[in-house]
């Protein structure tokens, strides 16, 4: 007997023991992956970025100032693409010289389409659907915003910030001897017409689907009414294909596909860009709701390759008059949204993704500071 | 009842597991602290210097516009046969900022005025024999 329980004792400390340790190791291992994602292995730069993306934008929900996000790194690392139609490697070393680059082989205009279409999607996957906010005063002072510049802010200047989550360059030589025109790439056609890799709709239709706005994808009468006004919108601007008379001409043989943010200093929009819900938006803005997730289409005349249109697509993250918007940092949020917004109101801020043209004066019309490593 | 060696071993086994963990925890954190305080601007920085570099050494005779987007007040400035970027502050380089990267001996390369700004910027890179002049796009 006195055996007995001195055996039923000495298995009790055991199965205790072996349960911590168990779970210890489980739990070392759920930090430890997360560490090596962010910090350590390139071959998983996307879920790097989608994950430091995460943890700033939650840093930045957890704190009432909206001062923590500056201190979480982002891990993004612009990927370089090459739209080749070699049959082995690529040919765009005169941009990227001996750069880690991804070769995309394509045979039609339709498959340019779609690698700058997946490009544009992943990219505002990646930086957080424009749900959340990345980007305070905070981090651009810290990131060499002078002290003068950082002191303006408490009179209204305010930053826009970006990620180049990609930049693409051409094969011109191997395109053209595959028969490939450039110029009949029509990348907002097939953003409105194909459904985004995996999902039942359209890349145009799952961005709009994943807005700020609530809109589930299951709602059929809220998708349909926000693609009616997007039609109306893009109608309004003139950015419908017929209306469309003269067509950009490739100005450079590269591009860069551009997360941009910005939003004033205001404590309240860290609660609107991160929950982002039509909810949240009740709660802080009195009812204005249907103002915080227009969503549109907007021509570029610079762009290369994309011929007619488009395509910075882009979404109001938040957008409508408040009373405790200072009127030059709405003007300052305004001359960088104003395209990627539905009406007129004044803006405190917005995040788009944007297909421009890589060069640094287009790169400053859009980027005070970049955060993402080239 | 226990032994004392008993005891001793099961003891010794626990406190053994909770200096491991201890020193996971610690790893750990330590990571955790380098994500969130690591030099970002010198790692940008950095990257850049290595780009230019690798055209530098690459470069055929002729002329190529590149596009760079660095931090603000960092400077890209050449160091004998190195090439260097530094985060400046009253016009002068902080030793510790500075990052440089190699360039073949049989280049000679030279920036124009000596240093140039690499926050947001397209420049010109200019070869002429084994003669390379940096300056910013006119």
């Amino acid at each position: 007997m006195k055996n007995m329980n001195r055996l039923g004792k000495k298995g009790d400390i055991s199965a205790a023991t072996l349960v911590s340790i168990i779970l210890l190791v489980i739990g070392f291992g759920i930090v430890l992956m997360f560490i090596v994602r962010i910090y350590y292995s390139e071959s998983v730069d996307t879920s790097a970025c989608k994950e430091s993306v995460t943890l700033r934008g939650l840093s930045s929900a957890g704190s009432p100032f909206g001062a923590a996000e500056s201190l979480v790194n982002l891990r993004c690392k612009t990927q370089k693409i090459c739209i080749t139609s070699k049959m082995f490697g690529g040919d765009c070393t005169e941009n990227f010289g001996n750069e880690r680059v991804s070769n995309k082989k394509v045979k039609t205009e339709n498959q340019v389409a779609k690698v700058i279409a997946d490009e544009v999607l992943n990219c505002w996957d990646m930086t957080g659907q424009g749900r959340l906010s990345l980007f305070s005063p905070g981090w651009a002072a810290n990131f060499g915003v002078t002290s003068k510049q950082a002191s303006e802010e408490t009179t209204g200047t305010v930053y826009s910030s970006c990620i180049i989550c990609s930049r693409i360059a051409f094969g011109v030589n191997s395109l053209k001897s595959q028969g490939i025109d450039l110029g009949k790439v029509d990348v907002y056609e097939y953003m409105m017409k194909y459904k985004a890799p995996g999902e039942e709709l359209s890349y145009a239709q799952l961005i709009a689907a994943a807005s700020p706005a609530g809109v589930s994808l299951t709602d059929k009468d809220k998708m349909a009414n926000l693609s009616s006004k997007f039609e109306e919108e893009m109608k309004r601007q003139g950015l419908i294909p017929e209306e469309i008379k003269e067509l950009p001409t490739l100005k450079s043989s590269e591009m860069a596909v551009v997360f941009m943010q910005i939003r004033v200093p205001k404590y309240s929009t860290v609660l609107l860009n991160t929950f982002g819900t039509a909810m949240a938006a009740n709660f802080a803005s009195g009812g204005l709701a249907g103002k915080i997730a227009s969503y549109t289409i907007q021509g570029i005349s610079s762009i290369p390759v994309v011929g007619k249109l488009v395509v910075g697509l882009g979404m109001v993250a938040v957008a409508g008059v408040q009373g405790y918007n200072t009127y030059k940092n709405v003007q300052t949020a305004a001359g960088h949204c104003g395209d990627v917004k539905f009406n007129k109101e004044e803006s405190y801020g917005c995040s788009a993704v944007r297909v421009i043209d890589y060069n640094a004066d287009n790169l400053k019309v859009y980027c005070d500071t970049i955060e993402s490593i080239s | 009842m226990k032994g004392k060696k008993g005891i001793i071993k099961e003891e010794t086994v626990k406190v053994l597991i909770a200096v491991v963990a201890i020193v996971i925890l610690l790893y750990l954190a330590y990571s955790l602290y380098s994500i969130v305080q690591g030099s970002k601007e010198k790692e940008q920085a950095g990257e850049i210097a290595k780009q230019i570099a690798d055209k530098v050494n690459n470069m055929k005779t002729g002329e190529e516009i590149m596009t760079i987007t660095g931090p603000r007040n960092w400077n890209l400035l050449t160091e004998g046969k190195l090439l260097c970027v530094c985060k400046f502050e009253k016009e002068s380089c902080k030793a510790d900022t500075k990052i440089c990267t190699n360039i073949r001996d049989d280049i000679s390369l030279e920036i124009t005025g000596g240093k140039i700004s690499i926050y947001t910027k397209d420049i010109t890179i200019k070869k002429e024999n084994e003669k390379i002049s940096i300056s910013p796009r006119k």
